[in-house]
């Protein structure tokens, strides 16, 4: 929450050193919601976290003229996201993820201040899992695959500031995990064969609200 | 406008909640370690599903089955081979809950790929009996219940399940036995034993207050036979009976009961059509004192005999089951624990020619040996040597396949004393923690043991009792021996957390850490 807080406050300062152009940056929080079977065994919550986005305007570099006030952007985008749960009321639960897109924005502006956008992005998801039970914690992480695409609406106040509101369905591959107990390092421990939990599946539909500015 | 509406809309579409599926949230119990041949068990109450862990091979492997909602009880057969879960089933409540009866459940140890098999036993019983020849189980309730669920329960009510056949609408058998007020505390199950023919059947005796009943579970129609122990006197609890399938009868040791009860179970005429076909012919068999252990064996020429001690007549008394002649022996200390010797193979041992008595309950420090190859020839003085110890007897256990009893010396269990039986000579053994959990090697060649305050697992060869110790990773909390020799340490994790050791000699190098097994493909589990 507190890394959220402090993402917000840049972007709030960040566009009044923004220069209207072919460039902007969105920052802003989403909401998952996570109903896969394996994303239900470690949590009843969605999960929530913060991204950033980078955007071109590659149509214009590239002179693409298809309709009169349709942009094409490319774009890519950072996020992280974390939930916490419990499972059968004594096994606390926290997956986390980062993921890394690129992909292409069509931006439609309907009105001087209002325009709507469709974006498709692909990229790799970093998932980790952390399992906690009187004191005793195992965690594994692993990267997989993921797919994005979202509808929003931008509403834009001044000097190419405004606010952009996305929903969308993020597609991931189910991540293969096997929790490993935290150990002492300094002792030389005995092989350990370790038995997966399965898959995890953070896929699911999404809001996201940021802040966009153009330069 | 119309545009901004439409976000909106679209934003309030997205924020709905599914309920998380029930499983999620229930209430975890795991039961096990349960030892199995070369397999260890757990059974999950909440995942419903029972993982085996086969230490075969070099390879571990794990394999779960599912099983019903919420476990309660679960054993395994005497000879390993199965596993029996009893599981407490479901209202249909909320949403995620079904409708499930209580179920009694079938798992073979040996074919992982067999389903297992449900029994539905309809009251949520908490303890089972089986067969020695795993035959036959009987479900029954404990004294206090599995829970405070329901609205009625009728605790003499039995479920009597064929395990030869296949459930049906007449297995299992559910039967209330007659009660005269008392519960049952015990069910024991004879081994297959001829009362008419070669018919081989097994009889399930019930102990319960003051009261004994025999029914033949063959043939669980039939109507139980009840043997009042207590005649008006003090109450009589039976606590013990032995089985000897060769004359088809059984010893019954009671506390306060003045006398060994053995019970034959003799062919009768039928008085209906469907009236039981044997009688029990009852007799005292005199050890006269209150006995406080008994200890059946057959001699060398197969002349079966009883052994009781007796504390309130200081004596121990050999008693000839077939004439009820018996022999005391006098001892002057109150002796509660028999061991015979040798004990070679659990299910044919040899004829015993020593037995080797403890006063347990009154912590002496003394146990005493008897010799029982000529016990019954009233020409030979019977010969008891008291061999004195340095410290009370808290417990004491025989060493599987060894001349060889385990002495343990304190409450902590951290002294321990091996006495062997051909020189009747004692070594003492100091622990550094206190032996919480412990088992032999299957040929009994180490003692294996282990405390949770220690991440070790300490050996003793029973050859030359020489201790060694194998460093864990991680505090032990049970030692389970498998019978391919290898040791199974479970750490108690609810992740599932164990250490396995090939053999009593091998190295750290040799040895494995098996982590996650209890939540193994959780996650692609179906709610």
């Amino acid at each position: 929450m507190r890394a959220s807080l402090a993402l917000l406050a840049l972007a709030v300062l960040y566009p009044a050193v923004a220069h209207a152009g072919d460039n902007a940056v969105s920052i802003g929080s989403f909401s998952r919601a996570l109903r896969s079977n394996s994303a239900n065994a470690i949590s009843s919550d969605d999960l929530a976290g913060v991204h950033l986005t980078i955007e071109r305007d590659v149509g214009h570099d590239l002179g693409i003229d298809l309709f009169p006030k349709l942009q094409l952007w490319a774009t890519a985008t950072w996020e992280y996201g974390t939930v916490d749960g419990s499972m059968f009321q004594t096994i606390t639960t926290e997956g986390t993820t980062h993921i890394l897109t690129l992909g292409g924005r069509a931006r439609y502006a309907l009105r001087p201040w209002v325009a709507v956008s469709a974006r498709l992005d692909a990229g790799v998801q970093h998932t980790g899992l952390q399992l906690d039970e009187g004191g005793m914690t195992a965690q594994d992480h692993a990267w997989g695959s993921v797919a994005t695409s979202a509808v929003g609406a931008e509403l834009i106040a001044v000097d190419h500031i405004g606010l952009r509101f996305e929903m969308g369905y993020l597609a991931a591959s189910g991540v293969a995990l096997a929790p490993v107990a935290d150990k002492d390092s300094n002792m030389l421990q005995l092989s350990t064969a370790q038995a997966s939990i399965g898959h995890l599946d953070l896929s699911g539909r999404f809001v996201t609200v940021s802040l966009l500015g153009a330069f | 406008m119309r545009n901004l509406a439409f976000v909106l809309l679209a934003v309030t579409a997205c924020t709905w909640s599914d309920d998380r599926p029930l499983m999620w949230d229930r209430d975890r119990d795991v039961l096990g370690p349960i030892q199995l041949k070369n397999k260890v068990a757990y059974v999950d109450s909440a995942l419903d599903r029972v993982t085996m862990i086969d230490l075969a091979t070099d390879d571990t492997k794990i394999t779960t089955s599912h099983i019903g909602r919420r476990a309660i009880h679960a054993m395994a057969s005497a000879d390993r081979h199965q596993l029996y879960v009893v599981t407490r089933g479901e209202e249909k409540i909320q949403k995620g809950m079904i409708d499930q009866p209580p179920l009694f459940w079938s798992i073979s140890a040996d074919n992982p790929d067999a389903d297992p098999v449900a029994y539905e036993i309809d009251s949520p019983f908490d303890r089972l009996a089986i067969s020695p020849d795993n035959s036959t189980a009987i479900a029954y309730f404990s004294a206090a219940g599995p829970d405070a669920a329901g609205f009625f329960r009728n605790p003499n009510e039995l479920a009597i399940i064929d395990l030869t056949r296949p459930p049906g609408d007449d297995n299992p058998t559910l039967k209330t036995i007659r009660s005269f007020g008392s519960v049952p505390e015990g069910v024991t199950l004879s081994p297959p034993m001829a009362v008419t023919g070669s018919d081989q059947r097994t009889f399930a005796f019930i102990l319960s207050e003051n009261n004994l009943t025999v029914l033949d579970v063959s043939h669980p129609e039939r109507r139980e036979i009840s043997i009042r122990l207590d005649l008006g006197g003090p109450p009589v609890t039976p606590k013990e009976v032995v089985f000897a399938k060769t004359t088809a009868s059984a010893y019954v040791r009671s506390d306060g009961a003045r006398d060994v009860l053995q019970v034959l179970l003799q062919p009768a005429t039928p008085a209906t059509a469907d009236g039981n076909d044997f009688a029990p012919v009852l007799a005292e068999l005199g050890a006269g004192g209150g006995p406080t252990d008994i200890a059946v064996y057959d001699d060398a020429s197969g002349k079966r005999y009883v052994l009781a001690a007796t504390p309130n007549t200081g004596e121990v008394v050999v008693i000839d089951a077939d004439t009820a002649q018996f022999r005391s022996v006098p001892v002057a200390d109150p002796i509660d624990r028999i061991l015979l010797f040798p004990t070679g193979d659990e299910d044919n041992p040899p004829p015993p020619d020593k037995a080797l008595f403890a006063s347990v309950a009154a912590k002496t420090k003394r146990v005493e040996v008897l010799d029982l190859t000529h016990i019954t020839d009233p020409l030979t003085q019977a010969s008891v040597r008291t061999i004195t110890l340095e410290n009370p007897v808290r417990d004491m256990v025989a060493v599987p396949g060894r001349d060889l009893a385990m002495l343990v010396h304190d409450d902590a269990r951290t002294v321990l004393g091996l006495l062997d039986m051909n020189t009747e000579s004692t070594s003492p053994l100091l622990g550094v923690g206190q032996l919480d959990t412990y088992d032999f090697s299957p040929d009994g060649s180490h003692l294996i043991g282990a405390t949770p305050n220690v991440s070790r697992v300490g050996f003793v060869a029973l050859d030359n009792l020489h201790p060694t110790s194998f460093r864990l990773d991680d505090p032990p909390v049970k030692v389970v021996s498998t019978t391919n020799g290898k040791i199974f340490v479970d750490h108690g994790d609810p992740l599932g957390r164990a250490t396995i050791i090939p053999s009593t000699d091998a190295t750290r190098d040799d040895a494995k850490v098996l982590s996650g097994f209890l939540t193994v493909s959780l996650l692609d589990q179906e709610p």
